[in-house]
């Protein structure tokens, strides 16, 4: 990766950052001095870009345009007319906003009428003559209303404090229908505590009090004309889009080839006549870019670069290039973070083991088959994904061939190396030299990246550094001479105590804080560090246990389908049993694998604090006329 | 014992935590180092670069540095706890969203545009749930609301929503919103398990209780509330001061009346006090006393972790009001003001 400044003329600017755009191989960043380069100047041109893209894209939510409306070339917008297209956007999405704010009254007018149809039938239910509690009284205040059921208890002891009394008629869907009344001449009083309620008074004409099914006709009316009103909104936004499509069109356009330039920010800056666009690019990409820059600028541009220097480090985007075939392992990679510039991409490591996985705890040839068909057949649907689902088949076969396992069938292919229940504890005893060669390729892996990462103390003397991976090693060994090889010594266990205390001294020299909470932080990380080696190592017993559990759930099938008369009973609870293995524990099994990544594998040696390299782009089939 | 086992590490990183804090009267000197620059002001308070895992950021405002050392503390702490106490520390740190939240809400109404309500917000990092970008966005209040309400904030917006079409009061929004926090906070507090709620009630009750009485103080005599509307307005919680309690001095007509009518420990501290705006420090700094008085306590428990959040928040203040007042050019006498110096040590 090359650090880039490109140095133009402030009218050519523009155009730069679209041939910029154009190659998609620049990220822009900020880098030019404030000093020598006070000025911004396409903050304006910025902002109006922003507004206006802010207002298209909510318009577009109602009013869609079709893939093509972003294909035919067009000028570059100056300041004036992106004013104008900014301006234009707004009015229109004011309109739309109106709309949407119709709609969502007319949405809550409905719940309203909802609520008073309750409470109309509680009425009926009490047989209640609506009429004599609405009416005015000389010494009586009465008002019928509902509430935020949460709030019902809080207002009964609030307005007792006004001498109002307050009873509760229904409580339904959150709300309360209530009825309170007091003396006459404190009004005021109650409708302040009322409004910080949240009270909606039933508003009920005078003419519907002594007919209860009166009211109701009105309300089913009152109801459908609120539907109808809500439907010629929607009439609204329809026309709308009719009558602004083809401007939508036009202002989409005009966006697109704006936002290089727009998108820039603070990578541009300049004086006077001079503006200089900073960023990152890779150094494969220099000859294209310089050669694009010169095709559409001639000479007037300096193009200069240099290596990142170590204090941008972290700031340096990283950009990963793989295999069609690693793709999806990388976009898992991704979904735990971004592997730092100069930083180990793990994803290889991660494909490979994943796969292994996978197929040790999933061993089985039809099984793994059906999976690997699913990959190639759905390879559409899956999107990028078909190539991890044949990989996790295809490693399902393969182990099922060294399991000797067809379907859960045993006796129909010999097993290459054993079948899991044949002997477990064998099984588990390679799983857990699968961990143990893990845990070693992650401690690796780890003090790798620290050394790439120039913090050399932590490679060497952390927990996770060259120190702890020795104390593992260390007590490794020792476990093994002790019980494995009849073995004695000492020396092992010195070098593992002399480990920890280099890791102990590491913490507390890295704390910073009084000494007695220096110690007891480096004690407890120590514990920490200790514990986790050996948790993680076995933690990958679950590799064995699932292949075994593969086995025991073909076995529970075959035990079910025993059950069943020989023929179809039979042979159907045996493919339902194995679609059931198929999905379920595939499922699990998958689950559990990236489970061993990530937590026992990414979450020690992998940062993934990286930034991606993000280009600066067009939009697809969006050009700008010379 | 069972406490001390689940709480020993927390407690141990508390106490840590709990010796890097300033003093008022390490505050009160760092107001007179006048050739200290800004970020040697926060390390000598112990809030820049302490931590190796979270060095000082120079990228950040004043604010957001403090905000976010605070964070940093709160994410260690949390880190130590089980689902329910984590569950109620998280809430507690939602406090400083509902700031933002009341910023944006605040700034659409006023009509200030996105950058300047932005200036005013604190980043909260991974513990942000509102859509900022998308807030600031909006072209009005109607949309701003709209939006909101497909947010966990959904309910504060209806309330808002009915008070700004009614009334268009941004202290009746405030109001709402800090009552429904506090209410929240003290349901949190009950879904504890009885043993980790020890001390930890007496502190949320306190803060409750603290924040109920300046309400009242404020919403009767210096908005002229009418008595009802004061004591729906106040938070359903409490440890001293209760409904009835509550009740009783909602219905009073002056602030002695009020000031007489309560219990220990408020009536004493807050007697001869005339107006809503000086009972203000004087039941903070109750407040922070008991605190202090709960951090130094011997006993293991979550309530110490809560203490020491209040303390933190406290300092984090002061220092706000030192470099900014120093910034301005303030005397130090005003600045000391400004933190609640002058009410510990006296004037001069």
């Amino acid at each position: 990766m090359q650090r880039i400044a490109v140095l133009v003329l402030r009218e050519d600017a523009p155009a730069a950052a679209v041939v910029l755009a154009q190659r998609g191989s620049f990220n822009p960043e900020a880098g030019g001095s404030p000093e020598l380069l006070p000025e911004l100047p396409g903050k304006r041109f910025g902002e109006l870009y922003r507004a206006a893209r802010g207002h298209l894209d909510k318009i577009l939510v109602h009013c869609p345009l079709s893939a093509d409306a972003q294909a035919p070339q067009r000028a570059l917008p100056d300041e004036t007319e992106l004013e104008k297209v900014e301006a234009w956007l707004r009015t229109v999405w004011v309109q739309c906003s109106n709309c949407q704010e119709s709609l969502r009254r007319a949405e809550e007018e409905q719940r309203y009428v909802a609520q008073l149809m309750k409470m109309l039938d509680r009425f009926a239910a009490l047989d209640i003559d609506f009429g004599l509690l609405a009416r005015s009284r000389r010494f009586l205040d009465v008002q019928v209303g509902m509430v935020p059921s949460g709030n019902a208890g809080r207002l009964r002891e609030a307005v007792a404090l006004a001498g109002y009394v307050l009873a509760l008629l229904q409580d339904a869907q959150g709300l309360a229908h209530v009825v309170i009344a007091g003396p006459k001449g404190r009004e005021s009083e109650v409708g302040a505590v009322l409004r910080s309620a949240d009270w909606q008074a039933a508003r009920m004409p005078a003419e519907w009090h002594d007919d209860p099914q009166e009211a109701r006709r009105q309300l089913l009316k009152h109801q459908d004309r609120m539907i109808a009103e809500a439907d010629t909104r929607c009439r609204q936004v329809e026309a709308m889009q009719r009558e602004f499509h083809g401007r939508l069109v036009e202002a989409t356009r005009a966006l697109a080839v704006a936002a290089p330039y727009a998108e820039l920010g603070q990578a541009l800056r300049g004086r006077g006549g001079l503006t200089q666009i900073d960023g990152w690019a890779p150094v494969s990409a220099l000859p294209g870019l310089q050669r694009a820059l010169r095709d559409r600028l001639g000479q007037r541009f300096a193009l200069s670069t240099r290596d990142p220097r170590p204090d941008e480090f972290a700031r340096v985007p990283s950009l990963l290039y793989h295999h069609a075939l690693l793709r999806p392992f990388s976009l898992l990679v991704s979904n735990y973070g971004v592997p730092r510039y100069g930083e180990i991409d793990p994803t290889l490591p991660f494909a490979a083991t994943f796969v292994l996985m996978f197929g040790m705890m999933f061993g089985d040839i039809g099984n793994g088959a059906i999976i690997a068909a699913a990959g190639i057949s759905g390879s559409r649907r899956l999107r990028g994904f078909a190539p991890f689902v044949v990989a996790c088949g295809l490693a399902s076969v393969g182990f099922g061939w060294l399991y000797g396992s067809v379907f859960g069938f045993e006796r129909l292919v010999h097993p290459l190396w054993m079948s899991p229940l044949a002997d477990p504890v064998r099984m588990l005893t390679v799983s857990l030299y699968c961990g143990i060669g893990f845990i070693l390729l992650v401690g690796v892996l780890t003090a790798c990246n620290r050394i790439i990462d120039r913090r050399y103390l932590d490679a060497l003397l952390d927990g996770r550094g060259a120190a702890g991976l020795l104390f593992y090693v260390a007590v490794l060994y020792g476990v093994y001479r002790r019980f494995f090889s009849g073995g004695s010594g000492r020396t092992q266990w010195v070098v593992a105590a002399l480990a920890l205390a280099v890791v102990f001294g590491y913490h507390g020299y890295r704390y910073a804080g009084q000494m007695g909470e220096r110690i007891l932080v480096a004690f407890t990380q120590v514990l920490e560090d200790a514990i986790g080696y050996f948790s993680n190592t076995l933690s990958f017993l679950r590799v064995a246990a699932f292949g075994l559990n593969h086995m025991a759930l073909a076995v529970a099938v075959f035990a079910l389908a025993s059950m069943m008369q020989a023929g179809t009973g039979h042979w159907v609870t045996i493919v339902l049993g194995n679609l059931f293995i198929v999905i379920l524990e595939g499922a699990i099994v998958a689950i559990q694998a990236l489970r061993l990544e990530y937590y026992e594998g990414f979450s020690h040696f992998f940062g993934g604090s990286g930034r991606e390299f993000r280009p600066l782009t067009l939009a697809p089939g969006a050009a700008m006329e010379s | 014992m069972r406490a001390i086992a689940r709480y020993a590490y927390l407690n141990a990183r508390v106490s840590g935590m709990a010796a890097r804090l300033l003093s008022d009267r390490g505050v009160d000197e760092l107001i007179d180092k006048a050739d200290e620059q800004d970020g040697g002001l926060l390390q000598a308070a112990g809030l820049a670069g302490g931590e190796p895992e979270h060095p000082a950021d120079t990228g950040l405002s004043l604010e957001q540095q403090l905000i976010a050392s605070l964070l940093a503390d709160f994410v260690i702490l949390v880190r130590a706890l089980s689902a329910a106490p984590r569950r109620f520390f998280i809430y507690w740190a939602c406090r400083f969203e509902l700031s933002n939240l009341k910023a944006i809400m605040r700034g659409k109404m006023a009509g200030e545009p996105a950058a300047q309500i932005r200036a005013q917000l604190v980043d909260m990092g991974p513990y942000g749930r509102l859509p900022v970008d998308e807030l600031l966005g909006t072209q009005d209040v109607a949309e701003l609301l709209r939006r909101l309400e497909h947010t966990p904030f959904g309910a504060i917006a209806r309330e808002a929503r009915r008070i700004y079409e009614e009334r268009r009061e941004l202290f009746a929004m405030d109001a709402a919103v800090d009552r429904r926090y506090y209410a929240g906070l003290s349901e949190h507090l009950q879904s504890l398990e009885r043993g980790d709620r020890r001390q930890l009630d007496t502190l949320v009750g306190d803060i409750i209780d603290r924040t109920n009485l300046l309400w009242l103080l404020r919403y009767r005599f210096s908005y002229g509330l009418p008595p009802a509307q004061t004591y729906y307005l106040l938070i359903p919680a409490g440890d001293r001061l209760r409904a009835p309690l509550l009740q009783r001095l909602s219905r009073l007509e002056t602030i002695e009346e009020v000031i007489a009518g309560l219990p220990q420990p408020f009536s004493r501290p807050l007697s001869g006090v005339t107006t809503a705006a000086d009972a203000t420090l004087i039941l903070e700094r109750g407040g922070w006393r008991k605190a202090e008085t709960i951090l130094r306590s011997r006993s293991v428990n979550l309530a110490r972790v809560l203490a020491y959040l209040v303390l933190r928040e406290k300092l984090l203040r002061q220092l706000r009001a030192v470099i900014k007042g120093r910034r301005l050019g303030l005397a130090p006498d005003l600045i000391r003001g400004a933190t609640g110096l002058i009410a510990a040590f006296g004037p001069g």
